[in-house]
């Protein structure tokens, strides 16, 4: 399995919210689109490990 | 985390949660927790794959992860192979607004997380 590495290009995979919404990664980071202040977003991503 | 959630706010960061677990769990948890961020659903793990995090045997079961593990079952909060594969790593990733990573930490063993303090580092770049 391939690390990822600080200065790639994050996957982008489709996921699930529980209410069944599918989800794009790449459109939490915004697709290099600026919000109304100009200011850039960032996205933290916390995978889990079993739901101890 | 959730305690640091004006930090990230405050740094024009959305803190989202993945993970592989059924939906019952996955309610359980945010239940439990209260977790105030979104959480998304990875079943077939392909995130998990797609971001580097493995499944180990071996670094599931160092002796540390062993004395927590025992510690949270006399606590009553572990329920070991009921709320998924126990083997599987997490991990933390940052991504910039042009879907560059800026951080990237797969667990190297189940307690294995970056500080916050290194996170707010990170985003604070």
């Amino acid at each position: 399995m391939a690390k990822l590495k600080v200065g790639q290009a994050a996957p982008t995979i489709e996921l699930k919210t529980l209410e069944g919404d599918v989800v794009a990664l790449d459109s939490l980071w915004g697709n290099g689109r600026f919000d109304r202040l100009n200011t850039k977003h960032s996205t933290l991503l916390i995978f889990l490990r079993h739901l101890a | 985390m959730a305690s640091h959630r004006q930090a990230f706010e405050a740094l024009n960061t959305n803190v989202v949660t993945i993970s592989f677990g059924i939906a019952y769990w996955a309610r359980m948890w945010l239940q439990e927790t209260q977790s105030p961020f979104p959480f998304l659903v990875d079943p077939e793990r392909n995130a998990y794959h797609a971001y580097g995090l493995q499944s180990s045997i071996l670094r599931s079961w160092m002796p540390q992860n062993l004395w927590f593990y025992a510690k949270a079952t006399l606590q009553g909060r572990e329920k070991f192979g009921k709320r998924g594969d126990p083997h599987q790593l997490g991990g933390d990733f940052i991504v910039d607004s042009q879907g560059i990573v800026r951080l990237a930490h797969p667990s190297k063993e189940p307690t294995d997380r970056p500080s916050v303090e290194k996170l707010l580092q990170v985003l604070n770049q």
